[in-house]
C-alpha cells in the first residue's frame, strides 16, 4: 500500500501562545484526488499553505508528504520536497518579468539539476500544449493575463508534481478565461496524476474539486 | 515521490543565477557599474600608492646596495666631516694582533647646489668665456650696446635664461680602493680627470641635459656632440665641472661620481672625509670589528654596518607609506559602503525572484549565494579594472612626479615602475572581498525571507524586532567603547596602527547606532511639534515612518552616515593641518627675504658675510647655520640650526613653542652641567627623548655637546627632528664660522627689492643662491601642502559620492518597498504632491539626522587622526580646527540632492496608475 501523497495529522498552528488559528486539523489526499479549500479571510487558508509548502512548521500535529513528516527534515530536506513534489500556481501568476517564458517554466527543472538543453526542450513542449509553443521566447509582460496564467500553471507541471497547491488560481481572471484555466488545471493534473489542493473563495473554481471542504478554528468540515 | 522521472541530485541553479546577474545586469546597469567603479577606483588609488612607494624604496635600496658595494662597515662622524688622518688609523686596524680592515675606501658625500649651463654659456671661472657670452648676448639685444665687460653685464647676460639651481648628490672616491669595495662608485676615464663628472641617468634627466650622446657615435663620421657643463656653488664661490660621462653602475638615483682628491680640491675640503667603507680581512667578525673600533675611537665616530642606511630610510617613509596606504584602504573600505548600498536595493528588487524560487524548492542558500555571486562579479570585475588602472596611475605618477608621492622622502628618484604581480593580485583579491563583504549584510538579510508574504505583498523592509534593536545598539556602545581604547593604545612597532583601527571601529559603531539615533530623534520631533504636526498630514506621515521603520531606514541611509563621516573627518584633519601650517608660517617668516646660500655639506666662509653685512646696513642680516647630525643611525638625520640672534630668550621669542618655556640656567662655572641651552623640535622629544629640562649630548666635529633643552617648538619643515641654538653659543663650542642660509630684513626707507639685488650683485655664489621673499615662501610651501594633500581631497570627493549616491539608492530603494502604499495613498485621496511631499519630507528628516550623526562620528575620527595618528607617524602637532562654514555648505548640498533624489524617485514610483501600484507583480 503506498502512502497518500498528502497527509495532515491533527495539525495544529497558533498566532501567540494559547491562540490557536486552527487545531486538530485532519485531511489525507490521495494521488488524482483533487480537494478545494474554503473558507472566510482570516481563516488560516494561507497559514495552512505555508505549512502543507514546508514553509511553516506546526505547533501541533504532523504533515506529511509522501510518508515523509516534513517536521523531521531540515530546511534543505523541505527544499527538496518541494522542488521534487509540489507544483504551486498563485492568483498573481509571479512569473518573473526579465525572464522569458521557457526560461520561467524551466526553473523547477533546473532546480531539480535538469540538463539547460533537455529543461529548454520540456519546457516548450509544455508551452506548446497550453498553446503557447510560438512564444516560448517572449517575456510575460507582453501577455494577457489568461496567457500568463498558463505559463505559471506549464511551470507549476513541468516537472510532473505529485502534489498541486493552487492558491486563488483564478482570483484575478475575468469568468471567461477563468473557466478556461480552471479547465487546465483539472486536465492538466489528471493527465499528471496529481492530487491537487486548491484554495479558493470561487464557486466556479471549486466546483473542479471531488471535495469541498471548509477551514474553521476547530477543523476541516465538509462544506458540500 | 515526484510524478515524473528521477532527477540528478545536483541542482542546477548556477544557470538560474547567471540569468538572474544578467537580469540584474539590465534592470540597474547604472548602479552595477558605480558599484564596479567604486571598488575599480578602491584598488586603483590603493594599488597605485603601494606600487609607487614600494618602488621608490626598492629603487632606493638598489641604488643602497650599489653604493654599499662590497663594504662590511662604515666608518663616519656623527655631524660634519672625517679627518682624513683617521684613514691610516683604521686601515691599520687590528683586532686581537690581527689586521682587521683589508682595505679602507675614503669616500666623500656630498649634497652640493648645482646649475646647467647651456653650450657656450659662461661662468665666473671661465672669463674668456665670459666675454664671448656677453658679446653674443649684447649683440642679439639691440638696447644693450656696451662692449666693457663688468659684472652687472655679466650677471645679466649670464642670467638671460638662468637654468634654476638644484641640489645634486656627488659622491667622490679614491679609484683604486673604490674597486674593490665599491665598483658601482668608480667613475669612468682617466683616473687623474680633474674636474670631471660623471652623472647617473637619473640625475642626467634631472638637470634637464641634451640627451646622453651614443657611445659610439651612431654615424662615424659626425663630430660627438660636446658633453656639458656644470656650476657648482663652494664655499669657495662658482666652480665649473665638465660631464664626463654617464656612471653606468647607479642608474635610479639622482647622483654624480668623482673622483676623490678632485672632489677635494674643488670643493675646498682637502683632508677632509665624508665615511670610510670598509673591507674586512676574511674571518673577521664584523660586529667585533665594530664594537672594537667604537672603544677605540669614542663617540667621535660612527662605525655602522651599510645595511643600517637602508633601514633608516625604510624608518622614516614608513609612516608615511602606512599613511598613505590607510587612506587607500579608506578609499576601498567607502567602496565597500557603495556595494553594500547597491546590494540591499538589488537584494530588495530580487525579494519576490527569491521568494517565487524558494517556494519552487530552491535551495535555502540560494538568495544569499545569488547575492554574494552577483557582488563577486561586481568585485571581480572591479578588482580586474582596478588593478589595471592601479598599473596605469602608477606608471603615470612615477613619470609625471617621480617615486616621491609629497613625503619628500624620494625627492628626484625616478624609479621604473616594478610591478609584482603578487602585489596585483593581492590587491584584486582586497578589491574582490571588499565587495563580497559589501553583500553580505542583505545576503545574510535575505536568509529566512517570508517567501508566501512577500509573493503577496511585494518586497518588504521588516521591522526590527525590540531584542534586536537593544543587541545592536549595546554592541554600537561596546564597539565606541573599544574605538575610544584603541585610540589610547600605544604605536605597534612604532605605527599608530591601533589608532588607525579605531577609525574603523568607531565608523561601524556609528553606522550600528544609526537606527537609535533615527528614531530618538524623530521621537523628539514628533513630541516637540505635538498636535500641529496632525494637520499636516504628509509631515505626519513622514515622521511616524521614519520612527517606526527606523533601522530599514538606517540601513540604506549607511552609506551617508559612513561617508559623511569620512569626510568630515577628512576636511577637518586638512583644515587643522593646514590653519596650523599657516600660523606656523607667519612665526618662522618674521624676516622679508630669505636665501639659501649654499647647501649644509659646503657652508659660506667668513670674508662673504662680512661684505653682506657691510653691503646691507643699514638693513638688518641674519646668518644662520643649518648642519645635520646622526643621533641614532637608524633615525634620521637631526638639523641643528644656529642662529644669530642675541640670547637663548631672543631665540625663543622667534620660535612656535608648544609648551612651557623654562627659566635660563646659568652654563658657566665648574658646576654646570651643560655647555649651551636650546630649544627642540616635536620630533626630537617623540623620536630622542629630548624632553624640556633634561640635558642631553651629541657629538659635533668630534666634540662632545651637552644640550639643556629649554623648550619645546613646532617644526613642520624638519620631521627627523631640529635643535636650535643661538650662533653665538654654537661657535663658543664649535669652530664652524661659515653658514647656509640668510634673513634679511630691510631697514625703514630701504627699497627690499634693490637691496636684494645689490646683495645679490655682490658675488656670484650670491647670485646663484635661491631668494625668495617671506611672502613667495609662504605661497610655495602653502602651495605643497595642498599638493601633498590633493590625494585627500579626491578621497573627500569619493567619499561624497558615495553619499550621494547612498541617498539616491536610499530612496529608489523606499520607491520600490512602498509603491503599494503610495498607490493606497492615492486610493485615499492623496494626490501626487501630497506622495512627492511626504517623501521630500521624510528625505529631508533622514539626511539631516544623518548627516548631524555622521558629523558627530567624523568629528570623532577627526580627533584620533589629529591628536593620535598625525603625532604618532609625523611627530608633530597641530591645532584641532573644525571648518564649519565649510561642513554646513557640504551638509547642505547633500540634503538639498537627497530631497532632490527622493522626489524624483517618488515621482516614477507613483508615476504609474494606482491600481496597478496595488497590484504590482513581481
Amino acid at each position: 500500500m503506498t502512502a497518500p501523497v498528502l497527509a495532515l495529522d491533527q495539525l495544529g498552528r497558533a498566532y501567540e501562545r494559547g491562540h490557536w488559528i486552527f487545531r486538530g486539523l485532519a485531511l489525507t489526499l490521495a494521488a488524482g484526488e483533487r480537494v478545494a479549500l474554503v473558507g472566510p479571510s482570516g481563516s488560516g487558508k494561507s497559514t495552512l499553505l505555508n505549512l502543507v509548502a514546508g514553509l511553516d512548521l506546526p505547533d501541533e500535529g504532523q504533515v506529511r508528504i509522501a510518508g515523509q513528516s516534513l517536521a523531521e527534515l531540515d530546511e534543505g530536506g523541505r527544499a527538496r520536497i518541494r522542488r521534487d513534489g509540489i507544483g504551486f500556481v498563485f492568483q498573481a501568476f509571479h512569473l518573473v518579468g526579465h525572464l522569458s517564458l521557457w526560461q520561467n517554466v524551466a526553473v523547477p527543472l533546473l532546480l531539480q539539476g535538469e540538463a539547460p538543453g533537455r529543461a529548454r526542450e520540456r519546457a516548450c513542449a509544455i508551452l506548446a500544449s497550453l498553446g503557447l509553443g510560438q512564444r516560448t521566447s517572449s517575456l510575460p509582460l507582453t501577455l494577457s493575463g489568461g496567457e500568463q496564467q498558463r505559463v505559471a500553471l506549464a511551470r507549476a507541471l513541468v516537472h510532473r508534481p505529485a502534489l498541486i497547491l493552487a492558491d486563488e488560481p483564478t482570483g484575478n481572471l475575468d469568468p471567461e478565461t477563468a473557466a478556461v484555466a480552471l479547465d487546465l488545471i483539472d486536465g492538466q493534473a489528471r493527465d499528471c496524476g496529481a492530487a491537487l489542493l486548491l484554495v479558493t473563495h470561487s464557486d466556479q473554481a471549486a466546483a473542479i474539486a471531488d471535495r469541498r471542504l471548509r477551514l474553521t478554528p476547530t477543523g476541516l468540515v465538509d462544506a458540500g | 515521490m515526484p510524478a515524473g522521472p528521477p532527477m540528478p541530485a545536483r541542482s542546477r541553479t548556477g544557470l538560474l543565477r547567471g540569468w538572474l546577474l544578467r537580469a540584474q545586469w539590465r534592470a540597474q546597469p547604472g548602479r552595477t557599474l558605480t558599484s564596479i567603479a567604486a571598488v575599480a577606483i578602491g584598488v586603483a588609488l590603493a594599488l597605485a600608492i603601494h606600487l609607487v612607494n614600494a618602488t621608490a624604496l626598492s629603487s632606493f635600496q638598489q641604488a643602497l646596495g650599489a653604493i654599499n658595494g662590497e663594504a662590511d662597515l662604515r666608518v663616519s662622524a656623527p655631524a660634519g666631516l672625517l679627518d682624513e688622518a683617521v684613514l691610516d688609523r683604521v686601515a691599520s686596524f687590528e683586532v686581537d694582533g690581527s689586521q682587521a680592515v683589508r682595505i679602507a675606501s675614503p669616500v666623500l658625500d656630498l649634497m652640493v647646489q648645482i646649475r646647467p649651463l647651456a653650450a657656450g654659456e659662461a661662468t665666473a671661472s671661465d672669463a674668456t668665456a665670459r666675454n664671448a657670452t656677453a658679446g653674443n648676448a649684447t649683440a642679439g639685444n639691440a638696447t644693450a650696446n656696451n662692449a666693457t665687460v663688468d659684472s652687472t653685464a655679466t650677471r645679466a647676460a649670464t642670467s638671460t635664461a638662468p637654468a634654476p639651481a638644484r641640489s645634486l648628490r656627488i659622491i667622490a672616491t679614491d679609484l683604486l680602493s673604490a674597486r674593490a669595495v665599491t665598483p658601482a662608485l668608480v667613475p669612468g676615464g682617466p683616473p687623474a680627470a680633474a674636474d670631471r663628472i660623471w652623472l647617473s641617468a637619473a640625475a642626467w634627466r634631472q638637470l634637464e641635459l641634451p640627451p646622453i650622446p651614443a657611445d659610439p657615435p651612431e654615424t662615424p663620421a659626425a663630430p660627438a656632440a660636446p658633453l656639458p657643463r656644470l656650476d657648482v656653488i663652494t664655499g669657495a664661490g662658482l666652480r665649473q665641472l665638465q660631464v664626463a660621462g654617464l656612471a653606468e653602475g647607479i642608474a635610479d638615483e639622482a647622483l654624480a661620481l668623482m673622483d676623490l682628491g678632485s672632489a677635494q680640491w674643488a670643493f675646498g675640503l682637502v683632508g677632509q672625509l665624508s665615511r670610510l667603507d670598509l673591507r674586512l680581512v676574511e674571518g673577521q667578525s664584523a660586529s667585533v670589528v665594530q664594537q672594537r673600533l667604537v672603544e677605540h675611537f669614542g663617540p667621535a665616530v660612527l662605525v655602522t654596518p651599510p645595511s643600517d642606511d637602508g633601514a633608516r630610510m625604510s624608518n622614516i617613509s614608513r609612516a608615511y607609506r602606512v599613511n598613505l596606504d590607510m587612506l587607500a584602504f579608506v578609499a576601498l573600505l567607502t567602496g565597500a559602503f557603495i556595494v553594500f548600498a547597491a546590494m540591499s536595493l538589488a537584494a530588495l528588487r530580487q525579494q519576490p525572484v527569491f521568494a517565487l524560487f524558494t517556494l519552487l524548492g530552491a535551495p535555502p542558500a540560494f538568495p544569499a549565494l545569488t547575492l554574494l555571486g552577483q557582488a563577486s562579479w561586481i568585485g571581480a570585475v572591479g578588482a580586474l579594472a582596478g588593478v589595471a588602472g592601479g598599473v596605469g596611475l602608477a606608471q603615470g605618477l612615477l613619470s609625471v612626479v617621480g617615486g616621491d608621492l609629497g613625503g619628500g622622502y624620494f625627492q628626484g628618484s625616478r624609479p621604473t615602475l616594478d610591478i609584482r604581480w603578487t602585489t596585483c593580485a593581492i590587491f584584486a583579491g582586497l578589491g574582490w572581498l571588499t565587495a563580497v563583504a559589501g553583500a553580505a549584510l542583505p545576503a545574510f538579510a535575505s536568509r529566512q525571507l517570508p517567501a508566501i508574504a512577500i509573493l503577496r505583498n511585494g518586497a518588504i523592509q521588516a521591522l526590527e524586532a525590540p531584542t534586536m534593536a537593544r543587541r545592536r545598539l549595546i554592541m554600537a556602545l561596546a564597539l565606541f567603547a573599544a574605538g575610544l581604547a584603541l585610540a589610547l593604545a600605544p604605536p605597534v612597532n612604532g605605527l599608530p596602527l591601533p589608532a588607525y583601527l579605531a577609525i574603523a571601529v568607531l565608523l561601524v559603531a556609528g553606522v550600528l547606532a544609526t537606527p537609535t539615533v533615527i528614531g530618538l530623534v524623530t521621537a523628539i520631533v514628533e513630541k516637540l511639534a505635538g498636535v500641529v504636526i496632525w494637520r499636516q498630514p504628509p509631515a505626519w506621515l513622514a515622521l511616524a515612518y521614519q520612527r517606526r521603520a527606523s533601522a530599514s531606514i538606517a540601513i540604506a541611509l549607511a552609506g551617508v552616515v559612513a561617508s559623511f563621516a569620512l569626510a568630515v573627518a577628512m576636511v577637518v584633519m586638512v583644515s587643522s593641518f593646514r590653519a596650523s601650517v599657516d600660523d606656523w608660517l607667519d612665526t618662522v617668516l618674521p624676516a622679508d627675504w630669505y636665501v639659501r646660500l649654499a647647501s649644509t655639506s659646503v657652508p659660506v666662509g667668513e670674508s662673504l658675510q662680512a661684505r653682506i653685512t657691510a653691503e646691507a646696513a643699514p638693513s638688518r642680516v641674519e646668518f644662520i647655520r643649518a648642519r645635520q647630525l646622526i643621533i641614532d643611525p637608524l633615525s634620521p638625520a637631526v638639523t641643528l640650526l644656529a642662529r644669530d640672534l642675541a640670547s637663548s630668550d631672543a631665540l625663543a621669542a622667534r620660535l612656535p613653542l608648544t609648551g612651557q618655556l623654562l627659566a635660563a640656567s646659568p652654563r658657566h662655572g665648574p658646576d654646570a652641567d651643560h655647555d649651551l641651552e636650546g630649544f627642540v623640535s616635536e620630533a626630537m622629544v617623540s623620536r630622542h627623548g629630548f624632553h624640556s629640562g633634561e640635558v642631553h649630548s651629541f657629538i659635533v666635529d668630534g666634540r662632545p655637546v651637552r644640550l639643556r633643552v629649554r623648550g619645546v617648538w613646532r617644526d613642520y619643515a624638519r620631521q627627523g627632528g631640529s635643535i636650535a641654538v643661538t650662533r653665538d653659543d654654537y661657535r663658543r663650542l664649535i669652530d664652524d664660522p661659515g653658514v647656509t642660509d640668510l634673513a634679511i630684513w630691510p631697514g625703514a626707507g630701504v627699497d627690499g627689492r634693490a637691496l636684494v639685488d645689490r646683495l645679490r650683485d655682490l658675488d656670484p655664489l650670491l647670485a646663484a643662491g635661491d631668494w625668495r621673499s617671506a611672502t613667495e615662501l609662504r605661497r610655495v610651501s602653502l602651495a605643497i601642502f595642498d599638493r601633498s594633500f590633493a590625494i585627500t581631497h579626491v578621497l573627500e570627493a569619493v567619499a561624497i559620492f558615495i553619499g550621494l549616491f547612498g541617498v539616491a539608492a536610499t530612496y529608489a530603494a523606499q520607491a520600490l518597498t512602498r509603491a503599494r502604499e503610495f498607490g493606497m495613498l492615492r486610493h485615499l485621496g492623496v494626490g501626487r504632491r501630497g506622495v512627492v511631499a511626504q517623501l521630500a519630507i521624510e528625505a529631508t528628516i533622514g539626511t539631516l539626522i544623518a548627516v548631524a550623526w555622521g558629523s558627530v562620528i567624523g568629528l570623532a575620527i577627526a580627533l584620533v587622526l589629529v591628536e593620535r595618528i598625525n603625532p604618532l607617524s609625523f611627530h608633530w602637532t597641530m591645532d584641532f580646527m573644525v571648518p564649519w562654514p565649510l561642513l554646513a555648505g557640504v551638509a547642505l548640498a547633500l540634503v538639498a540632492t537627497a530631497v532632490a533624489t527622493a522626489m524624483i524617485a517618488t515621482r516614477r514610483a507613483s508615476s504609474g496608475e494606482p491600481i496597478a501600484a496595488l497590484s504590482r507583480d513581481a
